[in-house]
């Protein structure tokens, strides 16, 4: 697979584990809005470089997905997220990024974004993300007041994730 | 055909994305109970919706139908014993004295913070635990057993979407049900108790009219108390504490008399 190299599927393998074992067993609540869901594992799938080809990625994170609903005990859910994630993921890059930042992404083996770029793309990303995994975990559109909440809420608790990430394992 | 592959081959992201978009909703509703329940009376509504619409006619003919098997059920209920209803009220009643078997066991897994939560036990078929059996724990009731195998079994944990126990109190006669509304893994929901009936913050909670539990075992105590306007029933938060957190030592219950009193319930229904 051109342009994935060991140190991303090692990155991967630990942000399944960490959600996995750490994550899963997690209640977060603030306020009244409680069962809060850090997504750790879209992270290292939204930074693979973009000359790995986008089926790649898009049949990569289905992958994903099913393993995590497998530990999780949610057949399909977080896959769905996921892939509807991926496939978002290359139109909100050409969205947000000009054209001399989009080709340098396309030819260098590494992603590259600055923090206030990285910031709108992983807002996006994490938003459509949450949105479809609650949406589809309560299968309908009930109390959307508290579902619009949650969604917020675990898009941003997992966006600081990602900055965190995207800070150490990104920023040279 | 070309034009076929050429279009298959331009539009292969949009494609994949949907073929694995299709194989993920497929699981969504397939192999989950909730989502799988929500989707099911969707499609009925829309496909009876269809059905009224397009075919008044029908509609006619199967109503002459439900007329006949209404006429033939009415028939049969004259012809039933009239002593039916207070044999089955005094089956339920007895349920109290009806001994149980204990299994211990041990809470291997838990979760809480979906809408559709479980618990596996490592306890199975080879103890004689059978679906259908209740856990309970030393706090109050967790469960009800859903699969069995030889040396695990699986239940729906009652912050589970789909899960009713049947609960009364301990300082009156009033029995309602519990239900549970998501995300809160410390509360319960009690619905059906009428507002005559004198409820209180800090009433303790029991299981009531239960097949699957054993009377009185404890569940909670009233949190909130409201009534909805216009309605004529409370609305009880009932506090768990924090029992659904928490592995652990747990014990599996089984009525022994259950299949009697199912067989019991079916013959008097019959």
């Amino acid at each position: 697979m051109k342009g994935i190299n060991t140190r991303h599927i090692l990155g991967l393998a630990a942000v399944v584990c960490l959600q996995i074992f750490v994550f899963q067993n997690s209640h977060l609540r603030i306020g009244a809005i409680s069962s809060l869901v850090i997504f750790v594992y879209p992270i290292t799938l939204i930074t693979l470089p973009l000359t790995v080809q986008r089926n790649t990625v898009l049949i990569i994170g289905f992958a994903i997905g099913l393993l995590i609903d497998i530990w999780y005990q949610t057949p399909g859910i977080h896959t769905s997220a996921l892939v509807l994630m991926l496939f978002v993921r290359p139109y909100c890059l050409q969205y947000i990024l000009d054209e001399r930042e989009l080709r340098i992404n396309m030819t260098t083996e590494k992603f590259t974004l600055t923090v206030p770029t990285f910031l709108t793309y992983g807002s996006i990303l994490y938003i459509v993300h949450s949105t479809c995994y609650f949406i589809l975990d309560q299968f309908g559109l009930m109390k959307p007041g508290i579902l619009v909440l949650r969604v917020l809420l675990s898009a941003l608790l997992s966006l600081l994730f990602a900055l965190v990430y995207r800070l150490i394992f990104l920023s040279r | 055909m070309r034009e076929l592959l050429y279009f298959i081959t331009r539009r292969s992201y949009v494609l994949l994305f949907l073929l694995l978009q299709g194989i993920a909703l497929h699981l969504v509703v397939r192999y989950n109970n909730h989502q799988r329940a929500i989707f099911r009376s969707s499609v009925d509504r829309m496909s009876n919706y269809l059905k009224k619409r397009s075919s008044g006619v029908a509609d006619y003919f199967h109503l002459r139908q439900s007329n006949q098997e209404l006429h033939e059920e009415n028939a049969l209920l004259r012809s039933t014993d009239a002593r039916a209803t207070p044999i089955r009220q005094g089956v339920i009643d007895t349920s109290s004295a009806v001994p149980y078997k204990y299994i211990a066991a041990t809470l291997l897994q838990t979760s809480s913070s979906l809408s559709q939560n479980y618990l596996i036990m490592d306890q199975g078929s080879r103890s004689g635990v059978r679906p259908g059996d209740g856990v309970i724990s030393r706090d109050g009731v967790l469960g009800i057993i859903a699969e069995v195998s030889p040396s695990y079994s699986r239940a729906i944990s009652a912050l589970h979407r789909d899960s009713r126990i049947s609960a009364g109190f301990t300082h009156s006669d009033f029995y309602g049900y519990l239900e549970w509304e998501p995300y809160d893994p410390q509360s319960l929901v009690m619905y059906g108790i009428p507002k005559h009936a004198q409820v209180s913050v800090g009433d303790s909670v029991i299981v009531r009219n239960s097949l699957i539990f054993p009377d009185r075992h404890p569940i909670g105590v009233v949190k909130e108390v409201s009534v909805e306007a216009g309605s004529n029933f409370y609305e009880l938060v009932i506090d768990v504490g924090d029992r659904f957190l928490r592995r652990g030592s747990v014990y599996i219950v089984q009525n022994q008399h259950r299949d009697e009193l199912l067989r019991m319930d079916i013959s008097t229904q019959q």
